[in-house]
């Protein structure tokens, strides 16, 4: 039995299920990014299993296209995410969401 | 099962497997290893539904790139950060096992109801590369979102070091920081000088009033 579109959906699914609980659950902020990046993995899978499995005929690769971007989206985001918690680090010491609960700069 | 079944359940459970460690590990370098090897996995599922250039991209960005700039953050972090090691469950995850097992199973269940819906006359590659249809479409059909992210990537770097530079505020801190050190580091000499003084007088002042008597 090959691989069809039901396997590449569910192992998706799973994969961004983690990644919520990871960006809910974990502590320190370079975590959450990091579980953020594995929730955009999951649509990137979608994404390539749509381009592959649906509507292939009418629009072929139109799915990849946007897993493509969605790639390009998610390393940006970590850029400037990355910038922002370390400048986080270096004014409160700290990067505990249990500790940075209030919105002054 | 055939090959490419048993190629896709080895490297889904090895992408589940390295998501479960970025979300569960405790050190977040090591978390930051399992995004590269769950990005690589993720890549090589791009192979499998015929892609290359998106395994290439994916194997270059989230293999590589992304899991560098997270582990030299984690390194600048890393030594005076109290919330590592022990304790790296926020105080929030009930809630966060809560809405993961719901959308999970909410995810799940449409994909279990819908069954084959999705399908649309499977797109059968026949082993051609791949490359030069989503080389035609990046730049022809989507030629204005390909600019858009260009521009994106250029505003991301920028800001990155906008943000990321000490700007004059914090030096002026700083320096004021460093001037009170500097203030009662010379009045706590000037005391230390001055009990001094008064001790190596005593003596005399008191030699001094013997004689009087």
């Amino acid at each position: 039995m090959d691989a069809g579109i039901g396997h590449f959906l569910a192992l998706s699914a799973l994969l961004f299920a983690i990644g919520a609980f990871g960006m809910l659950a974990r502590r320190n902020l370079l975590g959450v990014l990091m579980s953020a990046q594995v929730m955009v993995a999951a649509a990137t899978v979608a994404l390539a299993a749509f381009a592959r499995f649906g509507y292939g005929g009418s629009r072929p690769l139109s799915g990849a296209a946007f897993a493509f971007f969605v790639i390009i989206g998610g390393a940006a985001e970590v850029l400037v995410a990355t910038a922002v918690l370390l400048l986080v680090h270096r004014r409160r010491e700290s990067l505990d969401v249990d500790e940075l609960d209030d919105l002054r700069g | 099962m055939s090959v490419n079944g048993i190629v896709f359940y080895a490297f889904a459970a090895v992408a589940v497997v390295a998501a479960l460690g970025v979300v569960g590990l405790p050190e977040l370098r090591h978390a930051a290893y399992a995004l590269a090897g769950m990005g690589a996995a993720v890549g090589l599922l791009f192979l499998l539904v015929g892609n290359e250039l998106l395994f290439a991209v994916q194997i270059l960005v989230y293999g590589l790139a992304v899991p560098a700039v997270l582990l030299v953050a984690v390194t600048l972090v890393g030594g005076r950060s109290r919330d590592q090691g022990a304790g790296w469950l926020s105080s929030w995850w009930p809630v966060a096992v809560l809405v993961a097992v719901g959308t999970g199973a909410l995810l799940l269940g449409v994909v279990a109801v819908s069954g084959d819906v999705w399908v649309r006359g499977d797109y059968a590659l026949d082993g051609k590369a791949v490359t030069q249809p989503m080389g035609d479409l990046i730049f022809k059909r989507y030629a204005l979102p390909f600019g858009v992210s260009a521009v994106l990537l250029l505003t991301a770097l920028v800001g990155a070091v906008a943000i990321g530079r000490r700007d004059d505020l914090e030096d002026e801190l700083e320096a004021a920081e460093a001037a009170r050190r500097h203030r009662e580091e010379r009045m706590r000499r000037r005391r230390e000088d001055r009990e001094r003084a008064r001790a190596a007088q005593r003596p005399a002042a008191v030699a001094g009033q013997a004689e009087g008597e």
